[in-house]
């Protein structure tokens, strides 16, 4: 399975977000996606679960193209773990994870005993068949994420995109989220796409990243080789310094000064 | 297979046991139409005007011809079938309309869908198209104008605001019933024609009328049913669903034009009913939970036996006099309304 973008751009209204964006995404490992806010991180990850349509360029699902592929089609190969989930009424845990077999099951059809099997697989992965017959809304966030993902897994997809997967939750579940998904591509051989704010959890867990600025590719490859001391510079307008901590051996970012105005981010 | 077995266990099999009750419901409503025909001024139960008639003329009365035979065929019977197709109508469209608009407060009378039925049959009454084909169409275009608007004042680039759309649908509900009943007035008709259509009533029922409406009934309900799980999908939120491989617009589109429908042709023949649409679903999904499989069949045969009973109180609680049924709904409506605006776990908490 191959995930390619090719050329693509995005735009809301006139305004351009996404611009001749080109990148491939291996599978097994995680791949990052990086930038300030509004660099058209999330128009991506809508660009690529074809809820949005490109104006221009291709999203290459192996010899498919999206945006000719039905919703049924997409859903059965991209499983999407939203920032945040807010179900309308109050549903169980398991009847949140059973609609991930949605594009599986025909109109007037009930879930087979292997769609029941596959929806027990994913949330026992995620660790939360325990939770099946909570209230959603009454988990705690890590809880939600984790029947969120096995939403995601239901849909025995090739590729998982996740944005902001932990940007709700502690540390303690950030890390167990994070284990848990970087377990599952490795597993699964899945192509794995998500979008980090914390540069340091990029570095921590994705094999590649993309930096994206003002809807373009900054620099795309492997994620030290992107996340240097001049690129965050560039596109953050932050000074940082980049160390290898002597104890643990783990690569850290560590901001240093603000620049007074930033050369391209704009903004404040 | 062990594994599937196990897993159907306790959650599925919880769920699935709860279908009994779309059976169980189906049955209560036969009941109901069997035995609401023994309320009313002519009858067992009831004013007893100008004769009390004893239980067993009333069962006997259902084998032989005669005046009491005649009264519960012909006048009680059509009217307790239209009111039990009329209730299921507007229990689907408010079990849609809060489903699609995410908010337990959305339903046909609060959206001012049936006001907007309400002005095309109000006009046909004025240019004389009374007809069973045309009073019907009327309602029809008349709700599906109304909800385009409702929806479109509603709508910034292309998200639902829900508190817009909630007000928006009451300034055009009480917009479109002052239109219809000026319009009503200053054609001159009868107070009492005025008054039926602000209220609701089902007397002078016809057996074409019950025909027509459950023609309706049965095809919309069924067209909703179909697109029951990708409504469960859709209060994920419009983009999840499709991220879950349902074509969110289409189904939005269909199912809100059938929805309007229902709602129209139980404005049709009987004027405005309220609040049905905003209590059965929601007693139905505070008992059953919020899967459409179940809720859309089970608010259906509810609000059948909901309105069935309304109606029964309708012509029995003030002796000979008949109460407008929407005087009813409203009393057991308005206040539920304003409990489920107060109540935090059901009311604007809950939508986004």
């Amino acid at each position: 399975m191959l995930l390619r973008i090719d050329g693509v751009s995005c735009s809301y209204d006139s305004t351009e977000v996404l611009k001749d964006v080109t990148f491939d995404v291996p599978s097994g490992t995680l791949f990052g996606v990086v930038g300030p806010n509004g660099c058209g991180k999330t128009t991506l990850i809508r660009c690529i679960s074809r809820v949005l349509e490109p104006i221009g360029g291709v999203v290459w699902l192996d010899a498919d193209m999206l945006s000719t592929m039905s919703f049924r089609d997409v859903a059965s190969k991209v499983g999407v773990v939203p920032q945040t989930t807010r179900p309308g009424f109050a549903f169980t845990a398991y009847e949140i994870v059973a609609m991930g077999r949605t594009p599986y099951i025909g109109r007037l059809q009930m879930e087979s005993e292997e769609d029941l099997a596959v929806i027990r697989g994913a949330m026992l992965s995620t660790d939360c068949w325990h939770l099946r017959s909570r209230m959603f809304s009454e988990l705690s966030g890590g809880e939600q994420q984790r029947v969120v993902i096995a939403r995601a897994l239901a849909q025995e997809p090739r590729v998982l995109l996740l944005d902001e997967p932990t940007s709700h939750l502690d540390l303690g579940y950030q890390l167990q989220i994070m284990d848990m998904i970087e377990g599952l591509a490795g597993e699964r051989n899945l192509i794995v796409v998500a979008i980090f704010h914390d540069l340091n959890m990029a570095v921590r867990y994705c094999e590649n990243v993309v930096l994206l600025d003002k809807g373009k590719v900054e620099e795309v490859g492997g994620t030290l080789d992107v996340l240097t001391n001049e690129n965050i510079e560039k596109v953050y307008g932050v000074k940082v310094a980049i160390e290898r901590s002597p104890s643990t051996g783990l690569v850290m970012i560590v901001p240093t000064a603000r620049r007074a105005k930033r050369g391209s981010g704009g903004g404040d | 297979m062990t594994v599937a077995r196990e897993s159907t266990v306790d959650v599925v099999e919880k769920s699935r046991s709860r279908r009994i009750w779309i059976v169980i419901l189906f049955g209560g409503m036969l009941a109901s139409i069997f035995a609401s025909l023994a309320f009313g001024t002519v009858g067992p139960i009831g004013a007893g005007i100008p004769s009390r008639y004893s239980w067993a003329d009333f069962f006997n009365s259902t084998l032989a011809e005669g005046p009491l035979s005649n009264i519960l065929v012909n006048i009680r019977l059509p009217r307790i079938l239209l009111a039990c197709a009329v209730g299921a109508a507007l229990s689907i469209s408010g079990a849609v309309m809060q489903c699609l608009f995410r908010n337990p407060l959305a339903e046909p009378y609060i959206l001012g869908v049936s006001s907007g039925a309400a002005v095309g049959v109000s006009l046909g009454l004025i240019w004389g198209l009374t007809s069973l084909l045309s009073t019907p169409i009327l309602a029809f275009s008349g709700a599906l104008i109304t909800v385009a608007a409702v929806y479109g004042i509603a709508q910034v680039r292309g998200r639902i605001k829900t508190d817009t759309l909630l007000l928006a649908g009451v300034a055009i509900a009480s917009f479109l019933s002052a239109v219809s009943f000026y319009m009503l007035y200053a054609a001159g008709k009868d107070r009492d024609l005025i008054i039926s259509w602000i209220m609701g009533s089902f007397a002078l029922t016809t057996f074409d009328e019950v025909l027509i409406t459950t023609f309706v009934l049965t095809m919309g309900g069924l067209v909703v049913f179909l697109f029951a799980r990708d409504m469960n999908v859709m209060l994920m939120g419009e983009e999840t669903a499709k991220q879950l491989g349902v074509d969110a617009d289409t189904v939005k589109i269909i199912v809100l034009v059938t929805a309007s429908i229902l709602a129209a042709i139980a404005v049709a023949f009987v004027g405005i009913v309220g609040f049905v649409g905003l209590i059965i679903p929601h007693i139905v999904r505070m008992t059953l939970g919020p899967d459409n499989r179940i809720l859309i069949p089970a608010s259906a045969f509810a609000g059948g036996i909901f309105l069935i009973w309304m109606d029964v109180l309708a012509r029995t609680v003030a002796g000979g006099q008949e109460i407008p049924i929407g005087i009813i709904t409203a009393f057991c409506g308005a206040p539920f309304f304003i409990y489920l605006l107060r109540s935090r776990k059901t009311g604007f908490a809950y939508a986004s």
